[in-house]
């Protein structure tokens, strides 16, 4: 009797050390231009060599414009040097690289499910924390830094401390208005920042069930802002309709026998967990945070600090300082805060799903006057899909700006960032101080509320806008 | 050959806050340079452009050697340059309550010594360098001690294994080679069990 989480452990273990490390086989390794020149650099300098270039793909995408014009002009020099450096990179190791110009291109963690690359029972790694996204395939996919990202490329594999496992079981279901966005950062207010540190989560019950692959995908997207760096969801008759459209290759040629392995990939018992949270879905409204870690959020109708237990001095000090930051006050209601910004897009919230949701909302409204609001597909497919079904001229007779797909406003680092002191409306994962832009301040929620958000100007919960 | 962290001996400052996050230890424009060397220049550099107090120690010009922290230090992003950043601005330990999980590897693959404390050896720490601010503390990484300039001694914790790679000057990825013979088994039971594992075209 094991976890699911354990079960794929061992079938990629292949060797243990004194120190109790496993050796973990590494299927699938995920690569962009920010976290891994120096990963390519450190090679060149010891020799290793790339063991098998077939197991890896590149993308860039932290680091793009997101303008139409970004195939002849990269404005900031040290942009152009880094993404003209991983195109040098796959090149002289062999590896596939989907190019600024590539109409697949797009978020690393938004393309390699849509490509069919994250496999059941499969192990996946990139460097880039939110990698816990595509455990809603039902892999073992998780983050790591550049020194890993070099050993993953000379060996295959990494030496890891089988971490604990958390089943975070989800009851009820979600209301209408209410998405997986908000029942991620419900879970995150319930465990804490650090709640999953040192511990494999897997998320399972009817409320997981019930949500579609691609909300799956936001829930576990979200998990490292609980600590953890993986997030699980067991394959189901959802996982095979997804993936059975999306294989290639080798997995479309034998999809009938691997969709019989992956029946077997499932928790035999919710008792074989280290640890166990419950959850109910049907409690969760519409979340909006307020402070500067995710876990600090509460409903739309609520005050700003809601939610908030300081049981120390440290703690205390350091709401003071978050609010601070974020220039409001303890108690403010938070349906009263007025927004500069509103960004929809993001590993989190970039997928077709999420434009559908939040055009549902601004359709026939417009955006706030004095706002800006951008909408960033996350990859070439959703905005070529977005587009098919009218979702983007939505958006722009709405007077959304419809860009082209990349990182954008999540990282803040390709020219899509907020001045001092704006304030936004975010479907991104963090609201770190000075994260979307120096001084910026970050307000988390779902697709569909950024939209409302945009539409009154203010913080708003996206149900006063459905019917 | 890669270097060996076998003691850390030095000035420690506190950094209080919990969840210092990898965001603020290196702000993300510093994430488009291309080489590692150098990034102590951006460590904390929004904090410090802003005069944060958290930041106050880096006016001096000599750097501690520790950084005690709290809980979740190096949480959200698995930057490495925050490492960088750190050990070549000459941090060589963080001693915190609890760390991000991707931070603590990469500290030790830079050399960086990431240990944690119970709370109750936290408070005691804390006291210590309140008593003493100038006071020096030795980190000992094969025994676990934490020596303190009163003549306290604390037990540390390091993630399991990072001891071992802290003191081997083997190259990691030359140690793992030494498995080659394992994992090319697995890729060959891949190859005939789970063919659509084995390929991605």
């Amino acid at each position: 009797m094991t976890t699911l989480f354990d079960k794929i452990w061992a079938a990629h273990a292949v060797a243990r050390n004194e120190a109790g490390e496993d050796l973990v086989y590494i299927d699938r390794h995920l690569v962009q231009e920010v976290s891994s020149p120096q990963a390519f650099a450190s090679m060149a300098v010891s020799g290793h060599r790339l063991r098998s270039a077939a197991r890896h793909i590149a993308v860039q995408d932290h680091n793009v414009p997101t303008s139409a014009d970004r195939l002849t002009n990269i404005p900031n020099s040290e942009s152009a040097e880094q993404i003209a450096t991983l195109r040098r990179n796959a090149q002289a190791t062999g590896m596939r690289l989907l190019d600024l110009d590539d109409p697949l291109q797009g978020i690393v963690h938004v393309i390699a499910p849509e490509l069919g690359y994250v496999l059941p029972g499969s192990t996946v790694v990139c460097g880039d924390s939110h990698s816990a996204t595509l455990g809603a395939m039902g892999a073992l996919a998780w983050g790591i830094g550049t020194s890993e990202v070099a050993h993953v490329m000379s060996t295959q594999s990494l030496w890891m401390r089988k971490p604990r496992t958390l089943g975070i079981e989800v009851s009820g279901a979600l209301g209408k208005g209410v998405y997986a966005k908000d029942l991620a950062l419900a879970l995150i207010h319930h465990v804490g920042t650090s709640g999953g540190v040192g511990h494999g989560i897997e998320y399972f019950g009817p409320a997981v069930s019930a949500l579609s692959m691609e909300a799956r995908l936001t829930v576990c997207n979200m998990t490292i802002e609980a600590g953890s760096r993986f997030g699980l969801v067991a394959p189901d008759a959802s996982t095979l309709a997804y993936l059975r459209e999306r294989v290639q290759g080798a997995a479309r040629e034998h999809f009938e026998r691997a969709a019989q392995a992956w029946a077997t990939l499932r928790t035999d018992d919710p008792a074989d967990f280290d640890r166990r949270v419950h959850f109910d879905a049907s409690t969760v409204c519409p979340r909006v945070t307020w402070g500067t870690t995710p876990a600090d959020s509460a409903a739309f109708s609520g005050r700003v600090g809601d939610g908030a237990a300081p049981d120390d001095a440290a703690e205390r000090s350091r709401l003071e300082k978050s609010l601070a930051y974020m220039g409001l006050k303890p108690g403010q209601a938070l349906s009263s805060v007025p927004i500069d910004v509103a960004f929809i897009g993001s590993c989190t919230n970039g997928r077709l799903e999420d434009l559908r949701a939040a055009a549902d909302v601004a359709r026939g409204r417009r955006v706030a006057a004095g706002v800006r609001a951008l909408v960033v597909p996350g990859s070439g497919s959703v905005k070529r899909a977005a587009e098919a079904e009218g979702l983007a001229q939505v958006f722009v007779d709405a007077g959304f700006e419809w860009r082209e797909p990349g990182c954008s406003m999540c990282i803040g680092m390709n020219g899509d960032s907020l001045a001092p002191g704006q304030r936004c409306a975010s479907t991104s994962n963090r609201n770190f101080e000075n994260r979307q832009g120096q001084g910026g301040r970050t307000h988390l929620m779902s697709p569909a509320a950024v939209a409302a958000s945009a539409v009154r100007g203010t913080l708003t919960d996206p149900r006063e806008f459905l019917s | 050959m890669k270097t060996v962290t076998a003691q850390v001996s030095g000035r420690a400052t506190v950094m209080r806050r919990d969840d210092i996050d990898t965001d603020a230890i290196f702000p993300g424009r510093f994430l488009r340079l291309v080489r590692r060397d150098g990034m102590g220049a951006h460590l904390f550099a929004d904090w410090r452009a802003e005069g944060r107090p958290e930041v106050a120690f880096m006016q001096r010009p000599e750097p501690p050697r520790l950084v005690v922290g709290a809980q979740n230090f190096g949480c959200g992003s698995s930057r490495e340059h925050a490492v960088w950043a750190l050990s070549d601005y000459g941090v060589q330990a963080v001693v915190a309550l609890s760390f991000g999980d991707i931070f603590r590897n990469n500290c030790v693959k830079n050399g960086v010594v990431a240990a944690t404390v119970t709370p109750a050896d936290h408070a005691t720490l804390l006291q210590a360098l309140a008593a003493a601010p100038e006071g020096v503390l030795h980190l000992d990484v094969a025994s676990g001690c934490l020596h303190l300039s009163d003549g306290n001694r604390l037990p540390v914790t390091l993630a399991d294994g990072h001891a071992e790679q802290l003191l081997s000057s083997e190259d990691e990825v030359d140690r793992t080679l030494r498995h080659d013979a394992a994992l090319r088994a697995y890729e060959e039971r891949v190859r005939q069990q789970q063919p659509w594992l084995a390929s991605m075209a």
